[in-house]
């Protein structure tokens, strides 16, 4: 009897068609589930990457200033330094162009 | 083969081809179901096109531990009550006038044919309880347990609507008397 029942009840076709028409009449509700699971995906992950990279961004943007600031800051002290060899090559030059004027003269 | 879980986790977020999957495993048998409760082919494809829209309208209330097949299945049964006492309301005379069975009969086979409308007859004689017991137990295969899940009846009473149900068909199978039939009407 239950082989009966079910070749009664079962259906003549292979459900081809039968889901075809599920799917085309639940298209606008599959869309709006897609539609909102990508929202919903979208959505965390930004905030997580807000939460998240937030300190990281600042971090690496203030290392960066730092890195291009450093340079700029150390350059003066170079030319700082120059200028005593520089006054003292003058000094060494003049003191030798001296010497070579009082022996040419007492000569 | 993927989870009915899984595939109602991707139907949820609108996969198209996960639902279709869950449509293609669950087609045949919700269409049985609800041909047993409407009676028509026609009827049951309609009740059976809105258990499976109304399954993925309401697919987060649906508990991925628990089997899929018969959360479907009671949604299936509504459906198809709903539609009864629908077109009941509307046509209140509909079926006096319609044929018990629509779908397709082998008009060489005579004798099945016969058989066919005797079950028909006997399973519309039912009350629409002990046709979706009696096909979600003796067709689809599921327990008293499940079958009273998802009618939301207690076992015992599952028990006693298959049963009768039973009874009842095989009655009607083995001593159908068209005229006797028609003489109790």
């Amino acid at each position: 009897m239950n082989d009966l029942l079910k070749r009664h009840l079962s259906p003549q076709d292979d459900g081809g068609a039968f889901a075809d028409a599920v799917l085309l009449r639940a298209a606008g509700a599959l869309h709006r589930r897609r539609t909102a699971a990508e929202r919903r995906t979208v959505g965390p992950a930004w905030a997580t990457l807000a939460a998240w990279a937030r300190p990281w961004i600042i971090a690496a943007i203030v290392g960066l200033g730092v890195a291009i600031a450093l340079p700029a800051l150390q350059r003066p002290a170079p030319e700082a330094a120059a200028e005593p060899s520089l006054t003292a090559d003058l000094v060494g030059a003049s003191t030798g162009t001296s010497y070579v004027l009082a022996e040419t003269l007492g000569n | 083969m993927e989870g009915d879980a899984a595939l109602a986790v991707r139907a949820a977020a609108g996969d198209r081809n996960a639902f279709g999957a869950l449509i293609e495993r669950y087609q045949a048998a919700v269409r049985r179901l609800t041909r047993a409760v409407t009676g028509d082919t026609h009827d049951a494809d309609d009740a059976a096109q809105d258990a499976f829209l109304s399954a993925l309208d309401r697919i987060e209330t649906y508990d991925s531990a628990r089997p899929f097949g018969p959360w479907l299945m009671r949604i299936a049964t509504n459906a198809a009550i709903d539609l009864v006492r629908r077109r009941a309301v509307r046509r209140a005379d509909a079926l006096d006038e319609r044929s018990p069975v629509r779908g397709p009969t082998p008009a060489t086979d005579a004798e099945a044919g016969e058989i066919r409308e005797r079950l028909a007859v006997a399973l519309r004689a039912l009350p629409e309880r002990q046709r979706v017991a009696v096909t979600l137990f003796d067709v689809e295969g599921y327990s008293h347990a499940e079958i009273a899940a998802v009618l939301e009846i207690p076992e015992g009473t599952v028990r006693s609507d298959v049963f009768h149900a039973r009874r009842a068909l095989r009655v009607a199978l083995e001593a159908f008397d068209p005229g006797r039939q028609l003489e109790e009407r």
